[in-house]
């Protein structure tokens, strides 16, 4: 394993002390669990000259009732996500979505901020610094070049994270603390599509909670991979399903592994009308018309194009008949 | 190495073993203490093929807290005795990640420093990382006394092969692609040297082969094997990675006596992958004689391997012995030399047998025969007993062609070590596919094996069901993958092992085990240090085949069965139905 390289480490005790020094630094970098971006420390993907630790903020770690809504802090872990009475009663998805990710070990230490805010991968980018200078660098980080699509002037990495879908459809709203205050945004709002730069957080903002909304109806989430643990999604979708009676009254699909970003898919279409053969193809289209695999990953493309489609209607099979 | 070197006893040792190992007492190469040891790094070639014109490690020896820089120029002796392979290289870097120059610093970060100081000039040659370019006409040699790049050839023939096949009822042929695959030890290579007043070396190492590691570091070094002990730790894994010496043992080694201190050398998981010794991809073209009621007439073997740019040196010998009763066969082995990374000694023994099953299987489908008893009509007792228990165990005779929708029954043989002189096992796998996400889960495995010697039937029982475990990774989805050669597997996310969620329920029935077994007695074959993975994985991958045909309608030819190679099946199946 390769040393970290050197970097002072903050660790503030509160949210405003944290704000205060992310926007009293220049380039520094967050770390909660460590799980993502120790990792990539370690290979030289940034030499933060300051890292500061949120660990130590414990008001971020709550899980409560606001209103009619359910706050998640940024550092509850994903082991907690996972066996939470709250979250498990109202967001079975959730919970579910959060025990699919990575090992029982990283899971103790990931939180849902840092879940959230994982950065994007790419085979040409998760490598050591001597197998990327090998490979003249690339667009992410350090290079001109994109492996992936050549003459690209953005990066086309690809965000993996599995909560983020879910919480989409579920419209979950992100907590952010700046200077002067919190501002509330769309969870999808968090995202760019550009593998490079793929938060749309500013430099002074951390993300702080997740606000849930009451959920009418049925969710769900499906993730598509080679092994049933540690890996990473090759596609994964989420639904959020309000059927009344034989006809789809409200539904939300967000998916990821696809893209840079994860994404909010536009099923107007399918609203009104029942699930079936018909639906399913507007589904399929619209999911087509979203997503861009490409080959960033080991599993060709053509593979997550087809398994992304196919689970998208075994999912809706599945929250239809629930629903 | 000799066989009196592995009778080691170990029986007894090994419920300790594991006592430390799962309680996190057991101390690893790199956890032994060594206050004030230097930091060893090496450098490796990042370009795939080239002439090394000259290294240039002056700015490197200058820098503050360099204690040593080596170069191939330190060792002029192969490694092992072997032909061609330095622990440093000296003429030419035939792979990406061959070691060129290594330096022993005060800490990481002045030994990563000194690594970048070292000027390397290369003069690029062509590249080559498949055997058929690699065999091509006009292909630069990757070794002078290796033209056409072929690495190794065998041929063996026994019987009348050409009446055989006049003979047969039905003859057919298959092309097979096995992956290469990693030994993918989970503990990275490490090594501690201590230097003694006397200038004799104490080397801490993870291997499975001290006695190698000493011979070839005294060869290496120039020194008397008396001045060098080695101590090897616990072994976090080996699989065909530590049987024999490794290059950066001795580098090690070269570091600490010309710092003449202490050196701890680690290396990373990228590294580790680097040092591979583990099968390369395999292709097997067979032609296989049956009559109709399923006895065998001939067999016709030619198996190509894309070998790395070295090997290891306890080759096997290249025979594939037959599993069956049948005289007229016929093997060829080709093992071309490509720009990758050193692949280990196996002759594909394994994947033929592995490709002579698949066609077995097909044959006795087209032929409307059992897989099992066509197998029985053709097996010796020993393999013939090991089928009769596995048709009891799981129930064949009532789950043959009954299985639900999805799900399939497939059955396969093979040998327990990759010589003539192991036993033999019979084994059944339930299967299932999803015909959305392409991926074949495997459910339950029976396997029969007699194990043909003395040996404590508990012991055989835990090395079949690992050997198992390690087939079905190359079975569903362990595989390495390079782009220009550049390794893109060198990771345990990207090189998919399968985790014990993927690991089937395995019922065991062992055979002809001696009841007491000596002290001495090891499940590691003596002559090669090799378990029982790469026989077994014989039988699993053909099992597989059969399974998922028998769920999904579909005949694999290529290896591993990873969901998307499924999901390309699935889609060709269905575009001939419409």
């Amino acid at each position: 394993m390769n040393a970290l390289p050197d970097f002072r480490l903050h660790r503030p005790a509160t949210l405003d002390e944290a704000v205060r020094l992310k926007a009293q630094i220049e380039h520094p970098a967050c770390v909660a669990g460590g799980s993502d971006i120790l990792v990539n420390l370690r290979r030289g993907l940034a030499k933060p000259g300051d890292l500061i630790d949120l660990s130590g903020l414990r008001d971020l770690d709550a899980i409560e009732r606001i209103g009619d809504e359910l706050w998640i802090g940024a550092l509850t872990t994903l082991a907690r996500l996972t066996r939470d009475g709250a979250v498990a009663a109202a967001y079975p998805a959730l919970a579910e979505a959060a025990a699919t990710v990575a090992g029982p070990t990283h899971r103790a230490a990931a939180t849902l901020g840092g879940n959230l805010c994982q950065d994007t991968r790419c085979v040409y980018y998760n490598q050591s610094e001597w197998w990327r200078d090998g490979n003249a660098y690339c667009l992410k980080h350090c290079g001109e070049k994109c492996h992936v699509v050549a003459k690209s002037d953005r990066c086309y990495a690809t965000y993996h994270g599995d909560l983020a879908p879910v919480l989409m459809a579920l419209g979950a709203s992100a907590i952010v603390a700046r200077a002067g205050g919190l501002r509330r945004l769309p969870v999808e709002n968090l995202f760019r599509e550009d593998g490079a730069h793929y938060l749309t957080l500013a430099p002074d903002e951390i993300l702080a909670a997740i606000a849930l909304p009451p959920l009418n109806g049925r969710a769900a989430y499906v993730k598509g991979r080679v092994r049933e643990s540690v890996d990473f999604p090759l596609t994964g979708i989420a639904a959020a399903l309000k059927r009344e009676g034989d006809v789809i009254a409200a539904l939300r699909v967000a998916i990821t592994g696809m893209n840079s970003a994860p994404l909010m898919v536009d099923v107007s279409k399918l609203i009104g009308k029942p699930w079936n053969d018909e639906t399913a193809t507007l589904l399929s289209n619209a999911l087509r018309s979203r997503a861009t695999a490409l080959a960033t990953t080991l599993a060709g493309p053509k593979y997550r194009r087809r398994a992304m489609q196919g689970l998208a209607r075994r999912l809706m099979d599945q929250v239809w008949a629930h629903g | 190495m000799n066989t009196q070197d592995m009778r080691i006893p170990r029986a007894d040792a090994s419920q300790d073993k594991s006592a430390a190992k799962v309680s996190g007492k057991a101390r690893y190469a790199a956890d032994i203490p060594a206050n004030g040891a230097l930091v060893g790094r090496i450098l490796r070639a990042k370009i795939p093929h080239a002439r090394i014109v000259s290294i240039d490690v002056s700015q490197a020896l200058a820098l503050e807290g360099v204690a040593a820089v080596c170069t191939g120029a330190d060792c002029p002796a192969p490694l092992g005795g072997a032909a061609t392979e330095f622990p440093l290289a000296r003429d030419k870097a035939r792979y990406r990640g061959e070691a060129v120059a290594a330096v022993a610093a005060r800490d990481e970060a002045t030994a990563e420093q000194a690594i970048r100081l070292i000027r390397v000039e290369y003069e690029k040659l062509p590249a080559y990382f498949d055997a058929k370019k690699a065999m091509g006409e006009g292909a630069e040699a990757i070794h002078a006394d290796k033209p056409g790049n072929i690495l190794r050839e065998a041929h063996a023939t026994s019987g009348d092969v050409e009446a055989g096949f006049a003979a047969a009822e039905l003859t057919r042929e298959k092309s097979i692609k096995f992956g290469e695959v990693n030994p993918a030890q989970l503990e990275p290579n490490a090594t501690l040297v201590e230097v003694g007043r006397d200038g004799g070396l104490i080397l801490h190492a993870a291997t499975q082969a001290p006695q190698d590691v000493r011979a070839c570091v005294a060869q290496g070094l120039g020194m008397d094997e008396a001045q060098i002990r080695v101590e090897n730790a616990y072994v976090g894994g080996g699989f065909g990675a530590r049987s024999e010496c490794a290059p950066f043992e001795i580098i090690a080694a070269l570091l600490a006596r010309k710092a003449k201190r202490s050196v701890r050398l680690k290396q990373t998981r990228e590294e580790t992958f680097l040092g591979h010794r583990g099968r390369p991809e395999t292709h097997v073209a067979v032609k296989l004689g049956m009559m109709k009621d399923g006895r065998f007439t001939a067999c016709q073997v030619q198996t190509t391997q894309t070998g790395g740019a070295y090997a290891s040196r306890s080759a096997a010998d290249g025979a594939a012995p037959g599993l069956y009763a049948l005289h007229a066969r016929q093997h060829d082995l080709l093992r071309a030399c490509a720009n990758l990374p050193p692949c280990g000694g196996a002759a594909g023994a394994a994947e033929s047998i592995a490709g002579v099953e698949a066609l077995i299987n097909e044959m006795a489908g087209e032929l409307g025969l059992d897989p099992l008893a066509v197998r029985a009509l053709n097996a010796p007792r020993e393999l013939a007993d090991c089928l009769e228990a596995v048709k009891q165990a799981s129930g064949w005779a009532e789950r043959r062609g009954q299985t639900p929708k999805g799900r399939g029954l497939g059955l396969a043989c093979g040998r327990l070590t990759e010589g003539d002189d192991g036993g033999v096992a019979a084994l059944a796998l339930e299967v299932s596919v999803d015909e959305v996400t392409g991926k074949a889960t495997a459910h339950k495995l029976w396997i029969a094996a007699h194990v043909g010697g003395a040996l404590d039937p508990r012991a055989a029982e835990s090395r079949i069901r690992t050997g198992v475990w390690m087939g079905l990774g190359r079975a569903l989805s362990e595989e390495t993958r390079y782009v220009d050669g550049k390794m893109l597997h060198g990771n345990l996310l990207d090189y998919r092992m399968p985790t014990l969620v993927e690991s089937p329920d395995v019922e065991v029935v062992v055979i002809g085990a001696a009841d007491a077994a000596p002290a001495d007695a090891s499940p590691v074959d003596p002559r090669t240090g090799a378990n029982w993975a790469a026989g077994l994985s014989a039988a699993v991958m053909p099992a597989l085949m059969g399974a998922v045909h028998e769920a999904a309608g579909v005949w694999p030819h290529t290896l591993p069965l990873s969901p998307d190679r499924v999901s390309d099946l699935l889609d060709a199946r269905d575009r001939v139905k419409k």
